[in-house]
C-alpha cells in the first residue's frame, strides 16, 4: 500500500471540533441563529476539505497494482513499552465514501436543524453536541489505527447519549439515553476484548503494529503462516465474532437492537443524522475496514449474515404494526442495517458500503420528512391521527414519496441498485446461501409493504386527527424543505454511480476485497434476481394499496384473523419485557444485595469507615504530639539520638 | 593515672547532655540560652582536645570562631527574648505554642 | 608540670565544671543560674589551659565569662521579673524521660569512647609552637582569613539585626 503524507487531512475533524467548542461556550447565552450558522459552516468546511482530499488522492501517482492512501502521522498518543499507538489519520477510498456521507448529509441536516430547533431555548447546546458528534464520527472514519477508531466509536456513543436525552427534563428521554448508552456498553466490551486479543495475537508472533490498519493487514498473511492453522482459525473466529458483537451494539442488530427505537426520543434531526445515516452504520464500516480479518473467518461471516437476515425480517415485521411515525422509521433502519450485514456476511463489502451510502440519503430524507410532518402538525407523531396531508404539505409529500420509493427498491432509484446488489450477492456471492437469499427477499417485500403503509396512512385518505388542528397545518419553512429536495435528488440519482466506471466505485475496496475470491456471477442470475426483487417490491406496494387505500375490508379481516399476533407485533414481540425479566430483574436483585450488604455494610462501614476511624485515631495521637512546645520536639530528637547511638554502638561491638 | 583524649571527650559529652537536658526541662528562655552556650562549650572542648591530639593549632582558630558565633547568637537571641517579652509579656517557653498542630 | 598534678587539676576542674553545669540547669533563680554558668566557664577555661590552648582559655574568660554572660545577666535584670520557675512539679513525666535519656546517652557515649581504641592513652608530645599566640594568629589571619572575614560580616549582621529588632519594637509601641 502506497502511503503519502498530507497533514491537511487533519483539517477535516478540526473544523467541527472548533464549532463544537464555540457553540458550547455560548450554551448559556440566548439562542441565536449564529450558532446554527457557525455549526453548519464548520461541517461545510469539513466537507470541502474532504472533497479536496479526494482530489489529492485521485491525483496522487501510485505504483501500479497498489492503492494510495493519504496519511497524517501526528504524534504518539500512547507509548507503553514496545507498544506505540499514534494519533494518526488516514484517508483512503473507503474513508472518502464515509466522509462524503458524514459531512454532506451532516451539513444538510445541520441546515435543516436551524429551522427545526430555532424555537428551542437550548439550541446552542444542541448545535454544540451535533458538531461534536460530527467530529467524533470523522475521527472514527479517518482513524489510522484501531484504538483511535475506538475513541471515535466511544465519542459518537457519548454524543448519541447526549442528544437522545437532549430534552432530559422528561425522565422518559433521559431513560432512553441511558438505555442506548448501556446497551452500547455491552457491544463495546466485546469490541475492546477483540482489541486485546488482536494485540496478543500480533505481539505473540512478534509483529509490532500499533494497531495500524495498514500494518495489521500487511502482516496478516505472515501471521497466518506463523501460527498452526487450526489454532489460528479459532482465534480469528473469536476476534471476528467479538468485533461483530461490538458492531451489532452500535448498528442495532439482534439482540442489541432494542435501544434504537427508544432513541427516537431525541430531536428528529438527531434521529436522521445519528440514528439513521451515520453512527448506526459505524458497525458496518468497522467490519469493512477490518475486512481482511473477516474474510479469513467463515464462521464469523456466517454468523453476521444470519444475524443480518434475521434482523432484517424481524424488524420489518415489527415496523408493520407501529403507529408512531418515527418508530416505524427506526425499525426500518434496523431492518436496513440488517441488509448491510447480509452484504458483509456474504463477503460483498463494497455492496455493504454502497447500501450504507444510499441508505444514508434516503433514510435521512425520510426522517427529515417525518420531522417536517411532525413540525406541520405541531408535534403529532401518531400516524393514526394523520392522513390526507398530500395536498397540504406538497413539498414534504413529494420528497417523502421519493424516499419511500427509494427504500422500497422500486426501479431506477438508489435503493433499487444497492439492494439489488445485496440480493445478488446473497444469491450468488462467495458466501451465499439460498436461505439468506429467500429471507432477504422476504424482508425486501416487507420493506416495500410497511413503507407504503406509512406513506398511505400519512399522506392519503382523509385527515383522522383533531379537526381543530386541520386548519393550522402548514408547510415547513424553506430552510427545512431545501435540504429535503437536495436529499431527494441524491436518493434518486446516487444509485447511478454504478454506471460510472471512471469513478471506480466497484473497485472501491479492491485491497480489502482481494481477500475474497471474486465471484463469477452470470448475467442470467443477475437478471432473474433483479426480476424477483422488483416483483417483491411491487407486491409490497400493491398489498399496501389494497390494505390501506382501496378498501379497509382486507385490513379488518386480517386484523380479526390475526388479532393475537398483531397484539404481539404491536408490542415488539415483548422483547423489552423479556430482557427485563431475564437480564434486568436478576441484575437488579444482585445490585440491591451488593448495595445493601456489600457496599453499605462491608465496604462503607468496615473498610471505608474503619479506615477513617483508624486515621482519626492516629490523627488525634499525632495531633497531641504537635503540641507546639519546641522542647517536646527537642526531647524527641534527643530520644532519636539516643536510639541511634545505642544502635551504632551495638553494631560496632558486635 | 594519665589523662588522655578519652577523658576530655567524656567530660564534653557530660556537659553536652547536661545542656540538652536543661533545654528540654527548663521553661525560662534565658536559661535555655545558657544551656545552648553550655553545649557550644562542650563542642569547643572537643575541638581543643583533638587539637592537642593532632598537635595542630588550626583547631584553636576553629574554637575561636565558635566563640564568635556563640556571641552573635547570644546577642540576637537575647534581643529576640526582649522583643518577645515586650510583645507577649512572658519569657516562659511553654506559653509559646504557635507551632501547635 | 608533673603528671600527677596535671591529672589532679583536670579531675578537680572537670568535676567542678560538671557540678556547676548541673546547678546552672537546675536552680530556679535565673541570676543564680547565670552565676554558676560563669563559674563553669572559668573551670572550662582552666581545662583549656591543661590542653595547651592558652589563647582560647584567655578568650573564654574575657569574652565568654566577661562579656556574654554579663549580657545575659543584664537581660535578666532588664526583664525585671524574678519569675522563679515554679518547681512544684519537680517530678514530672518529661523530666523523668529526659533524665533516663541522659543516662542512656551518657552511658552509650562513654562506652563508645571506651570502645574506640584509636585515640585512647596519652596525648603525643606537644610541638614547640603548639597553641602559641603566633601559631594561632597565623592560622586565623593567613589560612582562614576568608572565614574570619565572613564571621566579621556575620557579627555585623547580628548587630544590625539586634538594632532593627529593638527599633521596630519601639515603633510598634509608639503606635
Amino acid at each position: 500500500m502506497h502511503q503519502i503524507n498530507m497533514n491537511f487531512i487533519n483539517l477535516i475533524p478540526l473544523f467541527p471540533l472548533l464549532g463544537a467548542i464555540f457553540c458550547f461556550a455560548l450554551r448559556d447565552k440566548k439562542p441565536s441563529i449564529l450558532c446554527g450558522i457557525t455549526a453548519s459552516l464548520m461541517v461545510f468546511l469539513s466537507f470541502v476539505s474532504s472533497t479536496a482530499s479526494v482530489f489529492a488522492l485521485s491525483g496522487a501517482a501510485s505504483p501500479a497494482g497498489t492503492e494510495t492512501v493519504i496519511v497524517s502521522n501526528n504524534f504518539t498518543w500512547i507509548s507503553a513499552g514496545d507498544l506505540k499507538i499514534g494519533c494518526d489519520l488516514m484517508f483512503d477510498r473507503l474513508s472518502a465514501v464515509m466522509l462524503f456521507v458524514v459531512t454532506f448529509v451532516g451539513f444538510l441536516i445541520h441546515i435543516y436543524s436551524i429551522g427545526y430547533m430555532i424555537h428551542d431555548k437550548d439550541s446552542n447546546r444542541f448545535f454544540s453536541y451535533l458538531n461534536l458528534f460530527v467530529f467524533f464520527m470523522i475521527i472514527l472514519v479517518t482513524a489510522k489505527n484501531l484504538v483511535l477508531m475506538f475513541v471515535g466509536w466511544e465519542g459518537v456513543g457519548l454524543c448519541s447519549y447526549l442528544l437522545i436525552s437532549f430534552w432530559w427534563s422528561d425522565p422518559a428521554n433521559a431513560a432512553a439515553g441511558r438505555k442506548a448508552f448501556i446497551t452500547n456498553r455491552i457491544g463495546d466490551f466485546a469490541f475492546l476484548s477483540a482489541i486485546f486479543i488482536l494485540y496478543w495475537l500480533y505481539k505473540s508472533c512478534g509483529f509490532e503494529t500499533g494497531f495500524d490498519f495498514i500494518k495489521l493487514a500487511e502482516n496478516f498473511k505472515a501471521l497466518s503462516a506463523a501460527l498452526p492453522s487450526s489454532g489460528f482459525v479459532v482465534i480469528v473466529d473469536l476476534v471476528c465474532v467479538l468485533l461483530f458483537i461490538g458492531a451489532s451494539g452500535k448498528s442495532a442488530q439482534i439482540p442489541l437492537y432494542v435501544w434504537l427505537p427508544d432513541a427516537m426520543a431525541g430531536p428528529t434531526p438527531v434521529s436522521a443524522l445519528i440514528h439513521a445515516a451515520t453512527m448506526v452504520t459505524a458497525g458496518v464500516y468497522m467490519c469493512v475496514r477490518l475486512g481482511f480479518l473477516f474474510a479469513a473467518s467463515a464462521l464469523a461471516l456466517k454468523i453476521i449474515a444470519f444475524t443480518g437476515v434475521l434482523t432484517a425480517v424481524f424488524a420489518a415485521v415489527i415496523a408493520m404494526a407501529q403507529t408512531d411515525i418515527k418508530k416505524v422509521l427506526a425499525y426500518s433502519t434496523v431492518s436496513q442495517l440488517g441488509f448491510m450485514f447480509i452484504a458483509v456476511g456474504c463477503g460483498a463489502f463494497t455492496s455493504a458500503i454502497f447500501h450504507l451510502a444510499t441508505h444514508a440519503f434516503f433514510k435521512s430524507l425520510l426522517f427529515l420528512g417525518a420531522g417536517s410532518v411532525i413540525h406541520s402538525l405541531a408535534g403529532e407523531q401518531d400516524i393514526m391521527k394523520m392522513g390526507g396531508l398530500r395536498k397540504l404539505i406538497p413539498g414534504t409529500f413529494t420528497t417523502f414519496f421519493i424516499g419511500v420509493y427509494a427504500i422500497s427498491g422500486l426501479p431506477l432509484m438508489s435503493g433499487f441498485f444497492s439492494k439489488d446488489e445485496i440480493l445478488l450477492y446473497s444469491f450468488a456471492g462467495p458466501h451465499s446461501s439460498a436461505i439468506f437469499y429467500a429471507l432477504a427477499t422476504l424482508a425486501s417485500f416487507l420493506t416495500s409493504l410497511y413503507m407504503h403503509r406509512l406513506l398511505f396512512l400519512v399522506f392519503y385518505g382523509s385527515f383522522r386527527g383533531d379537526a381543530k388542528k386541520y386548519g393550522h397545518i402548514h408547510e415547513s419553512p424553506a430552510i427545512m424543505t431545501v435540504p429535503l429536495y437536495i436529499l431527494a435528488f441524491f436518493s434518486i440519482f446516487s444509485g447511478f454511480i454504478v454506471f460510472f466506471k471512471s469513478l471506480n466505485f466497484k473497485t472501491l475496496l479492491a485491497s480489502y476485497q482481494s481477500a475474497i475470491a471474486a465471484a463469477n456471477i452470470s448475467h442470467s442470475s443477475e437478471y432473474s434476481v433483479m426480476g424477483i426483487a422488483l416483483t417483491a417490491a411491487f407486491a409490497g406496494l400493491i398489498a399496501a394499496y389494497k390494505f390501506y387505500i382501496s378498501s379497509n375490508d382486507y385490513l379488518s379481516k386480517i386484523n380479526n384473523a390475526f388479532a393475537a399476533f398483531i397484539k404481539i407485533q404491536e408490542n415488539k414481540f415483548y422483547i423489552d419485557e423479556l430482557y427485563d425479566l431475564i437480564i434486568i430483574s436478576p441484575l437488579k436483585s444482585v445490585s440491591i444485595f451488593l448495595h445493601k450488604i456489600i457496599d453499605v455494610k462491608f465496604i462503607d462501614d468496615y473498610i471505608v469507615g474503619g479506615t477513617v476511624r483508624g486515621f482519626k485515631y492516629i490523627n488525634s495521637a499525632l495531633s497531641d504530639a504537635q503540641s507546639g512546645r519546641v522542647q517536646g520536639y527537642l526531647s524527641a530528637m534527643a530520644a532519636g539520638l539516643a536510639v541511634m547511638t545505642v544502635y551504632v554502638l551495638y553494631n560496632s561491638i558486635r | 593515672m594519665t589523662i588522655g583524649l578519652a577523658h576530655y571527650l567524656v567530660l564534653a559529652a557530660a556537659l553536652f547532655i547536661i545542656g540538652l537536658i536543661g533545654l528540654t526541662i527548663r521553661k525560662n528562655i534565658i536559661v535555655l540560652f545558657m544551656c545552648v552556650e553550655l553545649m557550644l562549650n562542650s563542642a569547643n572542648l572537643t575541638i581543643l582536645a583533638y587539637a592537642r591530639q593532632f598537635n595542630d593549632s588550626d583547631f584553636h582558630a576553629a574554637a575561636l570562631f565558635v566563640m564568635v558565633i556563640a556571641a552573635a547568637e547570644a546577642a540576637l537571641g537575647l534581643a529576640l527574648v526582649v522583643a518577645m517579652f515586650r510583645y507577649r509579656g512572658t519569657a516562659d517557653s511553654t506559653k509559646l505554642t504557635l507551632l501547635k498542630g | 608540670m608533673p603528671m600527677l598534678i596535671s591529672s589532679a587539676v583536670f579531675y578537680i576542674f572537670a568535676i567542678l565544671s560538671v557540678i556547676s553545669a548541673i546547678l546552672t540547669v537546675s536552680v530556679s533563680n535565673p541570676v543564680k543560674s547565670a552565676v554558676s554558668m560563669i563559674f563553669c566557664l572559668f573551670c572550662l577555661a582552666i581545662i583549656y589551659f591543661t590542653l595547651g590552648a592558652h589563647f582560647a582559655g584567655i578568650i573564654q574568660i574575657l569574652v565568654y565569662a566577661g562579656a556574654i554572660m554579663v549580657l545575659f545577666l543584664f537581660v535578666i535584670m532588664l526583664l525585671e521579673k524574678r519569675n522563679n520557675e515554679s518547681f512544684d512539679d519537680i517530678i514530672s513525666a518529661p523530666k523523668i524521660i529526659s533524665l533516663v535519656l541522659a543516662v542512656i546517652l551518657l552511658t552509650a557515649l562513654s562506652a563508645a569512647l571506651a570502645a574506640s581504641t584509636g585515640h585512647s592513652g596519652v596525648f603525643p608530645a606537644a610541638a614547640e609552637s603548639f597553641g602559641t599566640l603566633k601559631a594561632v594568629g597565623s592560622s586565623i589571619f593567613k589560612k582562614y582569613i576568608f572565614v574570619f572575614e565572613a564571621l566579621s560580616a556575620l557579627i555585623l549582621v547580628a548587630i544590625a539585626g539586634v538594632t532593627l529588632l529593638s527599633a521596630k519594637n519601639s515603633e510598634g509601641d509608639n503606635k
